[in-house]
């Protein structure tokens, strides 16, 4: 005897087969088209992954040879710190070549996929390594002209010696000229630390604690340059009131002499 | 040939010596300063500009006129520092956006 049970199992079984049936039908037996169809989806999202990679990574490698001649135009470091960097620099761009190829050569989207996520996780060009050789280079330019204000702050300490021995009254040059110096020393120091700060930094492969210190180093590092070249501006500034000043007393010694000859 | 054609034709040998000396002498005095215009030329590009920028400046004198390049030569490095410092701004604010 059948009770009501077992026929109401029965049923729902039934009813759960013909339910989930047309699912194993179409992994097992799918249609030719729709396989030609996903296979074309495939090639085509490869190809845009390719092209992504091709355009992100060329941007990439054209700053870095812009940085790489930047970098050889730097004054104050020696010629082997500037080949080590420029050597640094040549090897991410060889890095970022052969990830090119093998994203081009890759058989999966999912291998492309992780392939040009590392294009930014691993290498960070724009987010480390160009403002990192950015900030050597600006540094480097601030320390020339701070060398070329010490040089013109010995002229003008010369030329102030000089009227005060002829008698003029010179503290207010004095004074301006102390300044000046003061400002050169700051800059100089603001574009060492500048230096610094970041020439240890290395990119962070994903580590978000490391890629928040890094970008706050860099940050840290833009306003110490910032301080350097506001102080050096103002450094021009004295020497242009330094100038001045001397003329104007050479004008008024000149006017005296005359007067007083009869 | 007559004795005239030959003293004219001696006077016109004499002339063309005479004036190809001239000219060779003065070629020799005229072509340092013909070889170093082109270098002047070639160094009022743009290379030379930015290099300009970047050159400190070597004291040789006190003087009025010493002073003023002096301080045309920083104003230069001025303006190639106002240049790399906003590089450093872009290239901080395109970090916030590219990697």
């Amino acid at each position: 005897m059948i009770n009501k049970n077992t026929i109401s199992l029965a049923a729902a079984a039934i009813i759960i087969a013909v339910s989930i049936a047309p699912a194993f039908a179409q992994t097992t037996t799918r249609p030719l088209g729709r396989r030609v169809a996903s296979s074309t989806l495939i090639q085509a999202r490869m190809t845009q992954i390719t092209n992504r990679a091709d355009q992100e990574i060329t941007q990439r490698v054209n700053a870095l040879n812009t940085l790489i001649a930047r970098i050889g135009d730097m004054k104050n470091v020696s010629s082997g710190e500037k080949s080590a960097l420029q050597t640094t620099l040549q090897n991410e761009i060889s890095e970022l070549t052969s990830l090119q190829q093998k994203i081009a050569s890759d058989t999966s989207t999912t291998t492309m996929r992780d392939d040009l996520q590392s294009i930014t996780q691993s290498y960070r060009i724009y987010a480390l390594v160009v403002p990192q050789g950015q900030i050597f280079a600006t540094a480097d330019r601030a320390l020339t002209l701070a060398t070329s204000m010490t040089t013109l702050g010995t002229d003008l300490q010369s030329r102030i010696s000089q009227a005060q021995s002829a008698g003029q009254s010179v503290a207010s040059l004095q004074s301006t000229l102390s300044d000046l110096t003061a400002k050169v020393s700051d800059a100089q120091t603001n574009a060492q630390a500048a230096i610094t700060e970041v020439s240890g930094l290395t990119p962070d492969q994903g580590n978000t604690t490391q890629l928040q210190a890094n970008t706050s180093a860099l940050k840290d590092a833009r306003a110490k340059i910032k301080t350097a070249n506001q102080d050096l501006i103002a450094a021009r500034q004295d020497a242009g009131t330094i100038v001045k000043g001397l003329r104007s007393l050479e004008k008024n010694s000149s006017s005296a002499t005359s007067s007083a000859t009869p | 040939m007559s004795n005239s054609t030959k003293t004219i034709l001696w006077i016109v040998l004499a002339v063309v010596v005479v004036l190809g000396a001239w000219w060779w002498f003065a070629s020799q005095n005229n072509g340092p300063q013909n070889t170093a215009s082109p270098t002047v030329q070639s160094n009022a590009g743009a290379p030379a500009a930015a290099s300009a920028q970047n050159q400190t400046i070597v004291s040789t004198s006190t003087s009025d006129t010493s002073l003023d390049q002096d301080l045309a030569n920083i104003d230069s490095q001025l303006g190639g520092l106002a240049s790399d410092s906003a590089a450093v701004d872009d290239s901080l604010n395109q970090s916030t956006t590219a990697q």
